[in-house]
């Protein structure tokens, strides 16, 4: 396995050749390999495998290569309770602050009490708009935002519950509501804006359709042209940028460079779109997969930059994109696949045309779904970026705990649950499994579901019952499609390291998710 | 807890915005609220719709923008606020805005917020037909010039690739601008031959424009340390910039993306037991951090 994912520890300490060309990227490339390569200088290597960790001394919370959890639950715990004067800048992103902070805990194996659950629930409760849809706040105060909206459901998926006051039975009255606010905010050109008189911008696509995913409220006039929005945001690097402008004659040009939020978000995005089965067979606008994954590996830091990520091509590596680049190379990993079997099936497709007469019609040809295939080598340094967490974005031992950017910055709950999410997926390795899908799809009844969605404009729903349950019954199939490969766990310096899985694309454990993705299609398998 | 301060101006505001009401002390107010908390979108539009409402001076709008802007260059909101200004201004001549949008690039010139508002503002007003020519040669001049100071600055390719290949009308839209664009990029390749973005650049064109990756070889082969006889035409014919002789001091060699280029060269020509080895070497000697990746593309390689 290391062959594959060397060990920064086995790794010649390289700096970015200079080519006798000084610049201030290279100056500012310098500083941060000096910081984090002092760091490793300073650690002898974690023990790489679980395996082989049982004899390793355990306990001592302050050992350099410990995920020294204790730490970091307290400064999440103080975050969360005490709200200190600092924390302005975050008064129109609290469900964020809830999200960061509940997501991280559950990683990090934390169980709340019920009486915490049932206060987040109520706030959140607080936050839900009577126009539909979350606000950043109390919604006495603050519009609603699609923002706040997927952090505040995807928070509700880990503390409520189908009980009275456990927030799913709000949330169920309120998806109609939800879905109107989504279509106000929808754009011609299939953008989102994220608020009234807001920006368009990728983040926003990609939250409002985790939570009509989530809560079932797909319909074709929400979908309209959205995946043209995504696919134009690729740029000629392979990452995606955060928008896109709409010509009036002239192909869509992407508006900034790529980047690993954004990318996220696109590569998220276009998962989403794809479990959907439109009737129109170009639905999505293809992206270039091949390109995404190589952007995405590219972002991979140095040996001496400690194997974190970058967000972009010669910027500096920073642990929040551990799960903006690193969380997203399990889905584009996926859609790689799905482009070479796509490939394979049409080669075999002629081969066959060719030689008809041989009997062979019939085949495979009814199999709609491709096997689960032989394990492939990691796509991007796993080991290397459980040592980048593990050294260089953990706040020094013995002081206030928490993960953060880089050796030198402030650690805060947004880089907290970011690094320890690309750590989950860097951990395990979750695959979408077709065998998983299919069993899914089989196991659907079509009878039980929450009311059909109402469209605004008379046309904008499905064309008919059959074609509003397919699609149900494929979108709730792939959303829970993802399982975590057996055997693959790999977890450096000791299995208490270890965090739990989560799910790729909507980022929260495959625990939370499948309860309460069954209650909203009310599915009980 | 929140200061008192704040608070007060939250339940302030709070009042004023169930009322509906558009006044002055609503846009002093926004303001006070904006200064301690540039992130709140609620108060940005509130203010946005009442300046329209009130028909302010948005020219004003603007210059107290300016000031605000270089505190908060990293708030969504800050920018949004100018793009509805402009949008609302409208002015037949943008180019003192594009000034002032150099201007912010200077002390941060990879603010990403920054580039993406120029984006727009060259997108959005050359759509109204407001940007000359002469401006779209001055923009690019000015890009080359931020290439100049720092060919690493990936910030600053993105907007080329706006200026010389997405925006409509732009010079590669002629075969002519395409071998101009080639040549600029394998320029820059040379002068920085570890510079990502330069071969990110030159891998994107070809894409692009659908163009094999194997006439440009004897451009790139000196970074691999091969022999460049194989496939490869003599170099007289050879229309495209050459490496420096000698190469830039502190320039190791093989370049890891100059071997990924001759790999999928290779593939190109079918030689995919020749590609796979290439990607092999990346695999096992000289780029290890991504291992597990040059190890896939081998794979691909020996099942073709």
């Amino acid at each position: 396995m290391t062959t594959f994912a060397p060990s920064i520890y086995t790794l010649p300490s390289t700096p970015y050749p200079s080519n006798s060309y000084p610049s201030s990227t290279l100056t500012e490339q310098y500083e941060t390999e000096d910081l984090i390569s002092s760091l490793f200088e300073l650690t002898s290597p974690p023990t790489s495998d679980i395996r082989s960790s049982s004899s390793q001394s355990r306990g001592s919370d302050s050992l350099p290569t410990t995920l020294r959890k204790g730490e970091h639950t307290k400064f999440l715990a103080e975050g969360f309770f005490r709200l200190s004067g600092k924390f302005v800048s975050l008064d129109a992103s609290r469900p964020w602050l809830i999200f960061w902070t509940v997501h991280s805990l559950d990683l990090l194996q934390v169980a709340l009490d019920q009486g915490t659950k049932d206060r987040v629930v109520s706030t959140e409760l607080h936050f839900l708009s009577p126009l539909g849809g979350f606000a950043g706040g109390p919604s006495n105060t603050q519009l609603p935002h699609l923002l706040p909206t997927y952090a505040a459901v995807s928070s509700l998926v880990i503390v409520g519950n189908a009980g009275p006051g456990g927030g799913w039975e709000e949330l169920a009255n309120a998806r109609q509501s939800i879905y109107e606010f989504f279509m106000r905010c929808k754009r011609p050109d299939g953008g989102f804006v994220v608020c009234q008189d807001g920006e368009v911008d990728v983040r926003g696509t990609y939250c409002l359709l985790v939570v009509a995913t989530l809560l079932d409220l797909l319909t074709p006039e929400l979908l309209h042209n959205v995946d043209q929005f995504i696919a134009s945001c690729q740029t000629y690097e392979g990452g995606f940028a955060c928008s896109t402008f709409p010509f009036p004659s002239s192909p869509r040009a992407a508006m900034a460079e790529a980047h690993g939020g954004y990318t996220s978000c696109s590569l998220n995005s276009y998962f989403l779109l794809k479990s959907i089965p439109m009737p129109d067979p170009a639905f999505p606008k293809p992206i270039d997969a091949h390109a995404a994954l190589r952007w995405s590996v590219l972002q991979q830091g140095e040996a001496i930059e400690g194997g974190g990520f970058r967000g972009r091509t010669n910027k500096l590596v920073d642990g929040c994109y551990s799960w903006w680049v690193g969380g997203a190379i399990p889905v584009v990993e996926e859609l790689v696949k799905r482009e070479k079997v796509g490939r394979e099936r049409m080669e075999k497709k002629v081969s066959r045309i060719e030689k008809v007469d041989e009997e062979e019609v019939g085949v495979a040809e009814q199999e709609e779904d491709w096997e689960d295939e032989a394990p492939a080598p990691p796509l991007f340094n796993r080991v290397a970026l459980q040592e980048f967490t593990l050294i260089a974005a953990q706040q020094e031992p013995g002081t206030t705990g928490g993960l953060r950017d880089k050796p030198g910055k402030r650690p805060d709950q947004y880089h907290t649950c970011n690094v320890l999410s690309g750590l989950s997926t860097a951990q395990h390795r979750v695959v979408h499994s077709a065998s998983t899908v299919t069993a899914n799809k089989a196991a659907f009844d079509s009878s039980k579901g929450l009311p059909a969605i109402k469209p605004v404009s008379p046309d904008g729903g499905w064309a008919s019952e059959e074609e509003r349950q397919r699609v149900r019954r494929e979108v709730w199939a792939n959303a829970l499609g993802w399982v975590e490969e057996e055997g693959s766990e790999l977890v450096v310096g000791g299995k208490e390291n270890r965090v739990n899985t989560t799910t790729p694309v909507f980022n929260i454990l495959g625990l939370r998710l499948k309860p309460f993705i069954n209650f909203f299609y009310c599915q009980d398998s | 807890m929140y200061s008192a301060e704040y608070r007060d101006a939250m339940d302030y505001f709070r009042a004023i915005a169930a009322s509906g009401e558009k006044s002055e002390r609503a846009l002093e107010l926004t303001e006070t609220v904006i200064r301690m908390n540039p992130a709140h979108y609620t108060v940005w539009q509130y203010r946005m719709a009442t300046l329209l409402e009130l028909k302010k001076d948005l020219e004003e709008e603007l210059q107290l923008m300016n000031a605000f802007a270089v505190e908060n260059l990293k708030s969504y909101q800050v920018w949004h606020h100018r793009l509805l200004l402009l949008t609302h201004i409208s002015p037949q001549d943008p180019s003192s805005e594009i000034d002032y949008i150099h201007q912010a690039l200077l002390p941060d010139p990879k603010n990403y917020h920054t580039w993406a508002y120029l984006h727009w503002l060259y997108s959005h007003f050359s759509t109204l037909g407001r940007i000359p020519d002469e401006q779209w040669k001055h923009e690019q001049q000015w890009c080359e010039e931020m290439l100049r100071v720092d060919g690493r600055n990936n910030s600053a390719w993105g907007w080329r690739w706006f200026l010389r290949v997405a925006r409509p009308g732009a010079a590669t839209s002629q075969a002519d601008g395409v071998k101009e664009e080639l040549n600029y990029a394998l320029k820059a390749i040379h002068l920085i031959p570890h510079n990502v973005s330069a071969w990110n650049y030159l891998r994107g064109l070809l894409k692009h424009f659908k163009l094999p990756l194997t006439p440009l070889l004897p451009a790139v082969i000196p970074y691999t340390t091969r022999p460049s006889a194989t496939s490869v035409e003599s170099s007289s014919t050879f229309d495209f910039p050459l490496p420096s002789d000698p190469l830039p001091n502190d320039t190791p060699l093989p370049v890891s993306l100059a071997l990924e280029y001759l790999g999928d060269s290779l593939i190109e020509q079918n030689q995919t037991t020749e590609a796979g080895q290439v990607f092999e070497e990346l695999s096992l000697k000289y780029d290890r951090m991504r291992a597990g990746y040059w190890e896939y593309r081998r794979r691909e390689c020996v099942e073709e």
